[in-house]
């Protein structure tokens, strides 16, 4: 028997393709066989029943699971959009500052070391109706003489959620951001700058598309990851209340451990990765577009 | 006839299996090793220093394999049941939760001298009992809800006063919850004090909803296992909450609270009445942790419009699995964390006993303490009316499908017949989904 | 007043404007942590208050005592929990590092078959929403008996990271210009040495908050360490802090102050790497 010797990528690439199949793939594939059964935890046989394509078209008919669907995807637009307006401008702000940027650099990653579940508790008492920080300070400087119901009024709700969420993970941005605009080299703002460019033409048409990339891995990452507001969400208003703020993740998770229903859930959760998917491939080519651009520049 | 026969089995296998006197107990199990799965927390933990004693009068050993909150065990539970790896011997267990997991637990009975089991309070070990099985015996972690209220509110001159004027009656803490919904309008004056509050969401609200349903004289769930509270009752109970809503006699933000909320806005001194669990009183009455402290009043459960008073309760417990090698060991431990000594141990702190010498000694030991004997004798005369949720292993799944609606209806995106009747046909899709209608 | 008076007064508005939005930024960012910080030292009456107390009355560390005062006192197993999410954060985080550093040279450096493909079918693996995971995984553990280990939750933790490590490096190493390695290499360095010496230094900012990501990831992740994880065997912080919860009570003020024990060392860490998020470019060789 010969040993194909392989080749050098694909002994670079081995490692990640194992671990990644180990634990993603080989559950995923249960999992999403487990959407075409009527599995409930509590009662392990049904595991074994088959239902085709049942629960997809109960869940496709269901309008909640569209409210919801909606919400997640308008949740997410302003949220990664502002995230990034945000991190970018705070990324420029500590680059630009001279003296502390240690200090700037961690404190800007300050809300990264907080645990989503901390995070969620954390806002939940501070939009707290009655006795919360948010509140209180409202009050105290004579802006509102009520007590704004943050996170019962559907809007304010969501507007409570956006909030921490932004709050947690602008940081994210603002460090890949950050990194990239270290990266950069110094000649062509130089350059730029002894051509007579104003500080707007100067980061458009220089900076900018530099930073480009980053910003894209960064928005990439993100949607990837927002299932991690689940934490925040869960904690807050968990969808509620009635439903006003029910998300996708929220929906699942309340289908597929408190309702036991993991079948159903699945075909939910299923559903929901097309989204991730659209989003990730969306950014995948913004990504790759911006790379040819800086190419050609380069 | 039935039943003698299975005394006579259970008698049997008490022969047989040799743990027949309350004497016998812990027993000896040298070399044995329970696995166990425990809730975690602060406050369940305490308890489990008393493991050691045990496995040191045993000879056995303890391995503790998981200790986590409540609602992560259940999922944990739940995950072990779908991957048909039960393969522990111990379980925390929950009154509320405990028919989620039908025929993984044995039936204790048939383990334990009934001398033991009488001595606990009764409604506690009917609420452990499922089909037939005492599926858990509990610890001293007994929760059912009593009234918290801020004493200096009923001793105002100017209030006492200005009630009898508004409402012909003296002024009083409530008895039913039809006074307890008008003092809480009296009181509230937003958006700096609230009457009362409640929780809105998940278990909390349906279970509050639940126990009203009760003591307005319906039904949650008929005798067929049909839902049946949206009846005359249902509405009723719901429009409690709707009023007080409406009135903004509770914080506008209370669909959202859960029991923590609650807590922390009783604490504050910005609510009037509170309905809420033993768990609080401690916190209630410290000058650290609340504004109230000193100023706290107890009272039993007010009653409904059928004279009944609310009580829906839960209480914590120990379970054997059925796939348990030796559960004798694991009987007797469960027996050992649900004794008398375990009980003072825990009842010290604050939470409620199961057995009725604990209760008593309880109360003696809470002599010098006049809060803490308003505190017990509140909570014992509310304990004599709790019960369970209704034991179906659906209760949690109808739970998730019915608050969405009552919120709907206390927020008025519906009437209350109308949100009830979307509640009541969820549930019944829930119930006939899996078979039991 | 001449052109250059007036330049000078619009740089130091300029200048003004900037460190005003900067300490207004860094203000929100600060604030909810703050408040954190403050809810550990303060009694819970001072937290919630209406009125509120704007000036802490009594500050003390009674929350820091309860918690290492054992079982019974108010005490977590706090130690255990520290350090499993050091022993899983540290191990996680090296591992996706050096698995992400090689896969996303291969992506930056090589050119095959279905590169586009691959690369995007890994980032997709990141797409499975940690719920939809954590069953099967569950299943998956259970069969290999690795429930409640180290070496499960780090397994975990890998897979989470390494997509965009990969991602992050690949980025950062073809910012790196190929000829600098093949300069190295004409000069008689092997490939390997020509990594370690030219190219590794200058993607080291991309490295370094690759490693800051993975390990605040594995550091702060709750959903599934909650699934995998059952005793002080493996239990990590982020899991303990629901020991502060119980049924129907909640001490917020422990939960803050551990809450705080986490952020420490996640700050200092941030503190001390995020040097070398610069290191590489000091050396000015950025040039191509």
């Amino acid at each position: 028997m010969t040993v194909k010797r392989l080749s050098a990528p694909t002994l670079l690439l081995l490692p990640a393709v194992l671990v990644l199949a180990a634990v993603v793939v080989v559950p995923l594939c249960l999992s999403f066989y487990s959407s075409f059964t009527p599995f409930r935890l509590t009662r392990p046989e049904t595991f074994f029943t088959f239902i085709g394509l049942r629960s997809y078209r109960n869940i496709l008919s269901d309008a909640n699971f569209w409210w919801a669907f909606g919400r997640t995807v308008l949740l997410l637009t302003i949220a990664l959009n502002l995230e990034m307006l945000l991190g970018l401008g705070l990324a420029l702000l500590v680059e630009k500052a001279s003296r502390g940027q240690r200090l700037l650099r961690t404190i800007m990653m300050f809300p990264m070391m907080f645990s989503p579940i901390l995070v969620g508790f954390q806002f939940k008492f501070m939009f707290n109706d009655n006795i919360g920080l948010v509140n209180n300070a409202l009050q105290s400087l004579g802006v509102t003489r009520d007590a704004i119901p943050w996170l019962i009024e559907g809007h304010l709700a969501f507007v409570a959620i956006s909030i921490a969420e932004i709050w947690s993970s602008t940081s994210i941005f603002a460090i890949l951001i950050l990194a990239g605009l270290l990266a950069m080299p110094k000649e062509p703002v130089e350059a730029a700058r002894v051509d007579g460019c104003t500080p707007w033409q100067t980061f458009r048409y220089v900076t900018w598309p530099f930073i480009m990339p980053f910003a894209y891995i960064a928005m990439t990452i993100r949607s990837l990851d927002v299932a991690r507001a689940y934490d925040i969400v869960k904690i807050m208003t968990d969808g509620g209340p009635a439903g006003r703020t029910e998300l996708l993740w929220t929906l699942v998770a309340r289908t597929a451990y408190s309702d036991a229903r993991m079948g159903v859930a699945n075909a939910m959760a299923y559903f929901s990765i097309l989204l991730s998917i659209v989003f990730t491939v969306y950014f995948f080519k913004k990504l790759a577009a911006a790379r040819t651009q800086i190419g050609a520049e380069w | 006839m039935n039943r003698l026969l299975s005394g006579v089995a259970a008698g049997a296998l008490l022969m047989a299996s040799g743990v027949a006197f309350a004497a016998d107990l812990p027993g000896k199990f040298p070399g044995v090793t329970i696995d166990a799965k425990l809730i975690g927390g602060q406050q369940y933990e305490k308890l489990y220093e008393r493991i050691g004693e045990w496995e040191k009068a045993t000879g056995g050993k303890v391995n503790v394999i998981s200790k986590k909150n409540h609602f992560d065990l259940d999922k944990e539970i739940k995950s072990d049941i779908a991957s048909n790896s039960i393969t522990w011997c111990v379980g925390s267990n929950h009154t509320s939760f405990a028919p989620q997991y039908p025929g993984i637990y044995i039936d204790l009975t048939k383990l334990l001298p009934k001398e033991e089991i009488d001595a606990f309070v009764p409604a506690n070990i009917a609420a452990g009992t499922l089909d037939g099985k005492l599926v858990m015996l509990p610890r001293a972690q007994f929760d059912v809800s009593a009234l918290y209220y801020q004493k200096s509110l009923y001793q105002d001159e100017a209030k006492k006063k200005a009630y009898k004027d508004k409402y012909g009656e003296d002024l009083a803490p409530p008895d039913t919850f039809d006074e307890m919904a008008q003092q809480a309008e009296f009181f509230a004056s937003p958006p700096d004090f609230y009457g009362t509050q409640f929780a809105g969401k998940e278990e909390a609200i349906n279970g509050r909803f639940y126990e009203m349903v009760i003591a307005d004289g319906g039904e949650y769930l008929d005798k067929d296992g049909k839902p049946a509270f949206n009846s005359e009752a249902g509405v009723k109970a719901l429009d409690w909450f709707v009023n007080l809503y409406k009135a903004k006699a509770v914080p506008a933000g209370t669909t959202n609270y859960l029991w923590d909320d609650l807590g922390q806005g009783f604490a504050s001194g910005t609510v009037a009445i509170n309905l809420d669990w033993p768990g609080w009183a401690g916190f209630f009455n410290d000058p650290k942790s609340s504004k109230v402290a000193g100023n706290v009043g107890v009272k039993v459960q007010p009653k409904g419009s059928s004279g009944k008073r609310s009580g829906w309760s839960g209480a914590h417990g120990f379970s054997v699995t059925e796939n348990c090698a030796n559960k004798e060991a694991a009987a007797s431990l469960v027996w050992w964390l649900t004794n008398e000594d375990s009980q003072k141990l825990e009842a010290a702190a604050g939470p409620l006993p199961t057995r009725t010498k604990v209760w008593e000694w309880d109360l003696e030991q809470a002599k010098s303490d006049p809060y803490k004997t308003e505190v017990l004798q509140a909570f014992q005369e509310a304990a004599k009316n709790a019960f369970p949720v209704p034991q179906t292993p659906e209760w949690i799944e109808i739970s998730n499908a019915v608050y969405p609606e009552l919120q709907a209806a206390i927020l008025g995106d519906k009437t209350s017949k109308q949100a009830l009747d979307d509640a009541a046909a969820k549930a019944t899709q829930i119930l006939e989904d899996a078979g039991k209608l | 007043m001449d052109a250059n008076a007036s330049a000078r007064l619009k740089r130091r508005a300029a200048t003004i404007a900037h460190r005003v939005g900067l300490f207004l930024a860094m203000l929100f960012i600060c604030l909810p942590g703050i408040w954190i910080v403050l809810s550990s030292l303060r009694p819970t009456v001072e937290i919630l208050a209406k009125p509120p107390i704007w000036i802490p009355q009594q500050v003390s560390l009674d929350a820091y005592v309860a918690m290492f005062s054992g079982v019974g006192k108010g005490g977590i197993p706090v130690l255990d929990y520290f350090r499993n999410s050091l022993i899983i954060s540290v191990t996680s985080t090296v591992l996706a590092i050096a698995i992400g550093m090689a896969g996303g040279y291969a992506f930056a450096r090589y050119r095959f078959r279905g590169k586009s493909a691959m690369f995007l079918g890994l980032m997709l693996t990141r797409t499975v929403p940690g719920i939809a995971l954590s069953l099967p995984l569950f299943f998956v553990y259970a069969r290999l008996d690795i429930i409640d280990t180290h070496f499960g939750l780090i397994l975990a933790y890998v897979a989470l990271n390494v997509p965009f490590t990969i991602w992050l490096i690949d980025g950062f190493f073809r910012q790196v210009p190929k000829d600098l390695a093949e300069a190295a290499q004409i000069d008689g360095c092997t490939r390997w040495q020509a990594f370690w010496q030219v190219e590794f230094p200058l993607a080291g900012p991309g490295i370094a908050s690759a490693g800051i990501f993975a390990f605040l990831t594995s550091w702060n992740e709750f959903a599934l360490a909650s699934q995998l994880t059952r005793s002080i065997n493996s239990k990590t912080l982020p899991v303990g802090l629901l020991d502060y919860t119980a049924e129907f009570t909640i001490d917020w003020r422990g939960m803050c102050a551990l809450a705080v024990v986490m952020i420490i060392p996640a700050l200092i860490l941030t503190f001390i790497v995020q040097k070398h998020l610069v290191g590489g470019l000091t050396s000015g060789a950025v040039k191509g």
